[in-house]
């Protein structure tokens, strides 16, 4: 520290900023600040912490849009939160939520379209799954490879895997529970049998 | 010629049962990462039985409860399993969104597994701890399962040649002088020179805790086991002991020259 007594700190400010903000992504510090976001009613609430339930104390607030845009900025309170109201913004459009807590410290939270509530992204929806809901439109197969088959034929099978699986389980569940029918029908037929056989032993006796 | 052709028999069949025997076996819940950052908030979360070392898998039914803890709130994620093949034989898979920051601990209660080899039931609670988004709070926490690992190594963050420190519970309480079986989720990567590699074993001190240095970055798997204070129903309908396992994967990261 003592050596930046003899350079132009406010000069070479911009620098280290610039710096900071490189290095911001890598969590290399031990005291490392952590930014988090969320939406709550119609508002954002900004949580900063370095850790160790330690909150960012009057951390800086700044927060721009995935352009580039200044929405607001603000100050965190004794919690290391702040809460301000969520700007209107195009439906496919991130926030950027920058915190400083001084010396160097910098976090980031991007907040997605869907952190926002603007679900026409559907980044929650997994690629996986949205080709398996997917119907076919097409009203003739179209030409597909043999790995497109096979990659079809494995999403086909783990789709109808995953909706066979409760009927597998009810199936379980009615093997493991009691006396099945066939049970049921075979012991009728013993009982049939055994009374059958005792009605004829008794008729036997009678003819005697 | 009849009686050799017999021996011969008797011979294969007793070599086949101390190679089923050697084997270990885990409950394994495998996350993607066991730390998340805002770059990737989703993960595939991996529920299944096996070998982890020899890479041998068995099939696991759909289990009783597979629940995520976050500061002891825990929250039943049994529903979003579906079946995948790991190992060649049935496992579970759910992807898991992780919202906020957060110690995220993850445990499965399976159903009871009959082992036709040992003539027992293997019933291994199973957890796994996930950081999101920078929070260091909470991991050594128990969730108060019938028997579980805690650890006291900080079980994320760790690198390859870190020694693992965990404390066994059986019933709430630091299980003494109990064996706990350590196996790497080899996946084809080493050979063992005897069937003793495949495994290691360590004992718990008079406080539960056990240590053991993981020399190889992957996931590894510690299970404390024990045999439950009560007996299952065979197949043959005679009473079965059931081992009750503890078992707690974490993951050590290979140390990364600077470009």
């Amino acid at each position: 520290m003592n050596r930046c007594r003899f350079l132009p700190l406010d000069k070479l400010f911009p620098t280290i900023l610039l710096l900071c903000i490189f290095f911001a992504p890598a969590p290399a510090f031990a005291h490392h600040l952590y930014v988090f976001a969320y939406v709550s009613g119609g508002d954002i609430v900004v949580q900063a912490s370095f850790g160790h339930n330690r909150p960012d104390v009057g951390g800086e607030v700044s927060v721009k849009s995935g352009a580039g845009k200044l929405l607001f900025q603000g100050k965190t309170d004794g919690r290391g939160m702040l809460r301000f109201p969520r700007p209107q913004l195009p439906p496919n459009e991130t926030v950027k939520i920058t915190v400083s807590g001084g010396a160097g410290h910098q976090g980031v939270w991007t907040m997605t379209p869907a952190d926002l509530g603007n679900d026409s992204a559907a980044t929650e929806v997994p690629a996986e799954s949205k080709s398996a809901i997917q119907p076919a439109h097409h009203s003739s197969p179209p030409a597909l490879s043999e790995e497109e088959q096979k990659y079809l034929a494995r999403l086909v099978s783990d789709a109808v895997a995953r909706e066979i699986e409760p009927l597998k389980a009810m199936m379980a569940r009615q093997m493991d529970s009691g006396p099945s029918l066939r049970n049921i029908i075979g012991g009728i037929g013993w009982l049939v049998g055994i009374g059958g056989l005792a009605a004829a032993w008794a008729s036997r006796k009678k003819q005697r | 010629m009849k009686k050799s052709l017999s021996t011969l028999l008797l011979g294969l069949i007793l070599a086949m049962i101390p190679g089923s025997n050697a084997l270990a076996h885990f409950g394994m819940l495998i996350p993607e990462k066991n730390i998340v950052d805002q770059h990737q908030r989703t993960e595939k979360i991996t529920l299944c039985f096996g070998h982890p070392f020899t890479g041998i898998g068995l099939n696991m039914e759909k289990p009783t409860r597979f629940f995520v803890d976050l500061n002891g709130r825990q929250t039943d994620l049994t529903g979003g399993l579906h079946p995948v093949q790991v190992m060649k034989r049935q496992g579970w898979q759910t992807d898991f969104h992780f919202r906020r920051p957060g110690v995220y601990i993850f445990a499965v209660e399976p159903k009871p597994y009959w082992e036709p080899a040992e003539d027992i039931y293997i019933k291994h609670y199973t957890k796994t701890i996930v950081a999101a988004f920078g929070a260091d709070h909470g991991w050594g926490r128990p969730l108060g399962l019938k028997t579980e690992i805690v650890p006291l190594l900080r079980p994320y963050g760790n690198y390859s040649g870190m020694t693992m420190v965990g404390q066994v519970l059986l019933d709430g309480k630091p299980a003494a002088n109990s064996e706990v079986e350590v196996e790497l989720y080899n996946q084809g990567r080493f050979t063992a020179p005897t069937a003793a590699h495949e495994t290691q074993v360590i004992r718990t001190d008079e406080r539960g805790i056990f240590i053991f240095t993981c020399p190889q970055p992957g996931w590894w798997g510690f299970a404390a086991l024990h045999d439950a204070d009560f007996t299952l129903p065979g197949p043959d309908g005679a009473d079965k002991t059931v081992e009750l396992g503890a078992v707690l994967w974490l993951y050590m990261d290979p140390w990364q020259s600077v470009p």
